[in-house]
């Protein structure tokens, strides 16, 4: 006899989720963290004495909101800081253009820089609110199969069918169209100042190994819209407290349902007896049973854990060939003071200064920063994104200081000649040279800077490759396809042992993962 | 100004702007059905893209597109092109030159290809045939898809629901394996879904140039796998089985196609250049020419590309905003160009000395995925290739005729050279994409400038100053994702209707894309005639 129905592998959003919702249907359930702290990618963590900082990311995600009801999220902690702006093209040389939550004040300070521009912003509001919506729908429900023959799955197609049609004839061609191009050609087909479509194209290549220029990476923008309101184009979202503190609140949830937390338990083996799961053997030895293991890993150190007689050969290729290629670096810096910001010798104001200043000159820049990557060398130009946390969320840091963190993108994990501390080193110089330019005393208020590679990334958190989305989200490894098709709705081939991290359908950070794979794991026998 | 009447003194029932292989096409089906045709083509020969001609006295050269193998069976059966003249000869093998002297080759006998891949890896040698296999199966698999009239997703007319419901069914009927390896064609770089298979660098970068050919995307831009697999249809498809050359040239299967349609009663008319479509009400009523000419019909067909059929040849107040806009934001960015050389004798490639049977197939300079991919590199911000990849063949190698006995002519397809280049294409900048091109020979084949007689360079603008293509994509529009089936060229309208009643398009433009298939061309004949599927 079990002493649990459930094992959960990994305390980060999704885990915890799934451990939740699992509980309060009524099972035993028990998570397995390795790291001492819970959070996953989400932990906010003290990074020097009183300074903490969401080291992995800076925005938590899409939390869906039956999720979030049915754990009380918000009786349970979680709130959010007042972001006051979304993504905010600055320069050296030019103004910034921030855009904002409110769709007319973007429209005003675009008309700065450019009239058609301003003119087109509130239409491009409405489309990109529009699909991400439709996107939203594919995502809170099990992927779609397209070519099962079963009613369930005609009908949940049909429905998807139908929502796509509630955008009428000219729109619903408009998201067919839209979804596998480039983010530079949706940029360039709406506007025509180049910072703006470089915020754009920015936003559409996060954490992938892709440039604007390549197919696809429209989705990338549309899916880290999903769950925006409409005119939030790039809006952080950020609990009070970091990121962490949704997953604390998902951990008290938790808790709460009776689920146990087990922190420092390194799980090194699934148990698999009979073609079943069986539970999971820790680093220390120690064997813990329970009638079904559910790994919020990514799936290709989810599967090394099973011993592979059990397992189809094709199926590990499958897994062996998702692309991880992990491409995002973070730099965070604690601050005595706020240096002063700056775009184009203008100062930045204050609630601009409150969202997400993107350091990215044109799409070409961004294009080249990719080039670079995707041979294996940092650009002498990432394209950077600059955010400080503590302007929304003073409790960040002791009064008066600040926090500003760094996300600078294709940094390649397949760094030719490897990461090691100088290569961090030279990265986090690079990066404060390169923020310098819109804070030129930047360097003087830095009391403490901490590099967080790619390679830092799969170290610490687990991620293969330091791909935060566990596998690189594209068309061909979206819904269906993800992360491998027989794997997509979070059961495995394997009977008794279930993916519900980030590299599963629906891909996005905020525990929707998590939740979709709680419905499978509780309505299976 | 002259109303120009039919021949037999009556109207024309169709006239067909563009006398290249689609629109031949489509006037060889459309007088089968017993219509009354006329084809106005502005050169002074048909062909458009596809035709031979003497630019070196003496040397005769296809000048622009090289090779066949997509043109679609049931054309050649339909139009009885063999009877015209039309003769394929096979061109069975590639050889990939290597930095360091070594070569990779695929053979026409089967296992002498596998032979030669496991020289390289044993591993790669082993998923060769697999690969081969399912790719086969893939091409089977779009197939239909490629044969059919696009249906329209958001209509609910039985006849798109229908074709929808086709579609559908034509995926269940997939195993589920074949299914999402129909998916990952669709949507990969041809990189990626090449290393899910492959080790061997080499074999790796030959093949991923399938999925940038004619197109403005390197091997890791997701959709070129989609090209590749494009590429790969004219493989398994009809009796060639394989890449061929047309005996005389590309030029000879416009002329085929020319000769059937003329048997069937389509009147050809040279040295015509439409510049207007004529309407009123809405619909066409015909055309008028550069002479000032007017011909009268109640179908007009335009094979050109759909921007210089829509934004030079229509009136934009005959057209609603939203469809031009669609139309000028449709991808058609020119990506390659053309080198004709005559030669007084063979180039001499270091890694296969002397005359040999790799002459007489296809030599692609892609040495590796990176020397592709940064070709593309340089190209993407608006200059040519300073090593290009390169597809070359000696046509004179297979088909003497083509050039003065003991010399030769060879044909450097190349890429990648924008049609927006920085600064404009200038006599000074073609000069210097032709020796980037021959120093990129020459890199295997030193003897090269030895053996030039004299050369032809054509890039994008040339291939658009004398095709008509705009921006000179030889695909009339790039095949991207967003770009193909119903979505091709404009959402709503790839049934090959315009909005104008009574013009429809039939070039590469439309479903199903580019390369010498005829598709287009055929499936408008047969919408136009009521009888599409």
């Amino acid at each position: 006899m079990n002493r649990y129905d459930v094992i959960v592998i990994g305390a980060g959003a999704n885990g915890l989720a799934a451990a939740a919702l699992l509980a309060k249907r009524g099972k035993r359930v028990l998570v397995l963290e390795r790291r001492d702290v819970a959070g996953g990618t989400n932990a906010t963590e003290e990074f020097h004495p009183g300074f903490r900082v969401s080291a992995a990311r800076d925005d938590a995600g899409w939390v869906p909101d039956a999720l979030a009801a049915e754990l009380h999220l918000e009786r349970n902690g979680l709130s959010w800081a007042p972001v006051t702006a979304g993504l905010v093209a600055v320069s050296g040389d030019a103004p910034a253009i921030p855009t904002y939550p409110d769709v007319r004040r973007t429209v005003e300070e675009l008309r700065a820089v450019s009239a058609p521009d301003a003119a087109r912003w509130a239409a491009f509001a409405g489309f990109i609110h529009r699909a991400a919506s439709f996107l939203q729908a594919a995502y809170s429900t099990r992927a779609p199969r397209v070519q099962s023959r079963a009613l369930g799955d005609l009908l949940a197609l049909a429905g998807l069918g139908r929502r796509l049609r509630t955008l009428g004839k000219r729109e619903m061609m408009e998201v067919l169209r839209v979804v596998p191009m480039p983010v530079a050609d949706l940029a360039e087909e709406w506007f025509s100042h180049e910072p703006l479509r470089a915020l754009l194209a920015v936003a559409g290549t996060r954490d992938v190994l892709h440039g604007p220029m390549s197919g696809g990476t429209a989705l990338v923008f549309l899916h880290h819209q999903v769950g925006q309101a409409m005119g939030a184009i790039g809006v952080r979202r950020a609990p009070r407290g970091g990121t962490g503190a949704l997953t604390s609140a998902l951990a008290i949830a938790a808790r709460e349902a009776g689920v146990e937390v087990r922190l420092g338990a390194d799980v090194s083996q699934v148990r698999v007896e009979a073609a079943q799961a069986r539970g999971v053997v820790l680093a220390t030895g120690e064997e813990i049973g329970a009638a079904q293991v559910v790994s919020s890993a990514d799936p290709r150190r989810s599967f090394s854990w099973v011993d592979p007689s059990w397992l189809d050969p094709a199926l590990l290729r499958e897994v062996d060939n998702v692309r991880m290629r992990g491409a995002t670096a973070r730099v965070h810096f604690a601050l005595d003071a706020l240096p002063r910001f700056h775009s184009g010798g203008r100062e930045i104001p204050r609630d601009a200064l409150g969202g997400t200043l993107v350091l990215a000159p044109s799409i070409a820049g961004v294009e080249r920063a990719y080039d670079a990557a995707k041979f294996g060398a940092v650009s002498e130009a990432p394209a950077l994104t600059i955010t400080i946390p503590t302007l929304a969320d003073p409790s960040l840091a002791p009064d008066r200081r600040h926090v500003l963190s760094v996300t600078a993108q294709h940094v390649p994990w397949a760094r030719r000649g490897g990461w090691d501390a100088a290569a961090a080193d030279a990265l986090g110089d690079q990066v404060t040279r390169m923020v310098a330019a819109i804070a030129p005393d930047l360097p003087e208020r830095v009391v403490q800077r901490w590099v967080v590679t790619p390679a830092d990334l799969e170290a610490r958190y687990g991620c293969a490759e330091g791909s935060l989305t566990h596998g690189e989200l594209a068309l061909d490894q979206a819904l269906f396809m993800r992360p491998v098709p027989s794997c997509s709705r979070h059961a495995t081939p394997l009977a008794g042992f279930w993916l519900c991290g980030t590299g599963t359908h629906p891909a996005i950070p905020g525990g929707a993962a998590g939740w979709l794979a709680a419905a499978e794991v509780a309505a299976a026998r | 100004m002259t109303a120009i009447r039919g021949t037999g003194g009556g109207r024309y029932d169709a006239i067909v702007i563009g006398g290249g292989h689609n629109g031949l096409v489509t006037a060889a089906y459309l007088a089968r059905a017993g219509k009354r045709v006329v084809v106005l083509e502005r050169r002074h020969l048909v062909g458009g893209a596809a035709v031979t001609e003497e630019v070196i006295p003496g040397f005769r050269f296809s000048v622009f597109s090289y090779v066949v193998s997509l043109l679609r069976p049931e054309i050649i059966r339909d139009l009885s092109l063999p009877a015209h003249g039309l003769e394929i000869l096979p061109l069975e093998s590639t050889v990939t030159p290597m930095f360091d002297g070594d070569y990779l080759a695929a053979w026409p006998d089967a296992d002498q290809t596998r032979r030669e891949v496991a020289r390289h890896s044993l591993r790669d040698a082993e998923a060769y045939e697999e690969y081969s296999r399912l790719m086969g199966l893939m091409a089977m698999a779009v197939k239909p898809i490629i044969g059919m009239i696009p249906p329209d997703p958001t209509s609910l007319s039985p006849r798109d629901l229908r074709g929808l419901l086709r579609v559908g069914r034509h995926f269940q009927s997939l195993s589920a394996k074949h299914f999402h390896l129909l998916y990952k064609l669709m949507t990969m770089s041809s990189a990626d879904f090449l290393d899910e298979w492959f080790e061997t660098d080499v074999l790796k970068a030959t093949k991923s140039a399938s999925g940038i050919i004619g197109t403005f995307m390197g091997p890791r831009t997701p959709g070129s796998a989609y090209v590749l697999l494009h590429h790969y249809m004219g493989e398994i498809d009809g009796a060639f089985r394989a890449w061929g050359f047309a005996r005389g040239g590309t030029g000879a299967i416009s002329e085929s196609i020319g000769r059937a349609a003329r048997a069937f009663g389509t009147e050809v008319r040279l040295d015509a250049e439409v510049t207007k479509v004529r309407t009123q009400g809405g619909k066409a009523t015909g055309v008028v020419l550069a002479n000032g000419d007017e011909l009268q019909a109640p179908v007009v067909v335009s094979s050109l590309d759909p921007k210089r059929t829509f934004l030079r040849l229509v009136d934009e107040a005959d057209l609603p905003a939203d469809f031009v806009a669609d139309i000028r934001r449709f991808r058609i960015r020119g990506s390659s160009g053309k080198v004709n050389l005559a030669l007084s004798g063979l180039p001499d490639f270091t890694c296969l000395p002397g005359v040999g049977p790799h002459l007489r197939g296809a030599i692609s300079i892609s040495p590796s995925l990176e020397y592709v991919e940064r070709a593309y590199d340089d190209a993407k911000y608006g200059a040519f290739s300073r090593r290009p990849y390169m597809d070359i063949i000696l046509p004179s190698m297979i088909d003497p005729g083509m050039a003065p006995p003991g010399k030769h002519v060879m044909s450097v397809f190349v890429q990648y050279a924008p049609s927006t280049i920085t600064g404009g294409w200038d006599d000074s900048r073609r000069d210097a994409f032709g020796n980037a091109v021959l120093d990129a020979i020459a890199q295997f084949a030193p003897n090269i400038r030895d053996v030039i007689i004299d050369k032809q360079v054509l890039t994008p603008a040339d291939i658009e100053r004398i095709t008509g293509l705009t921006e000179g994509n030889i695909f009339q529009g790039e095949l991207a994702l967003h770009q193909l089936f119903f979505l091709r060229p404009s959402p709503g309208w790839a049934q090959y209707r315009t909005p104008v009643r009574g013009l429809w398009q039939c070039g590469s433009g439309t479903h199903p894309g580019g390369g010498i298939m005829g598709a287009g061309g055929r499936l408008a004949a047969l919408e136009i005639l009521g009888t599409g599927a």
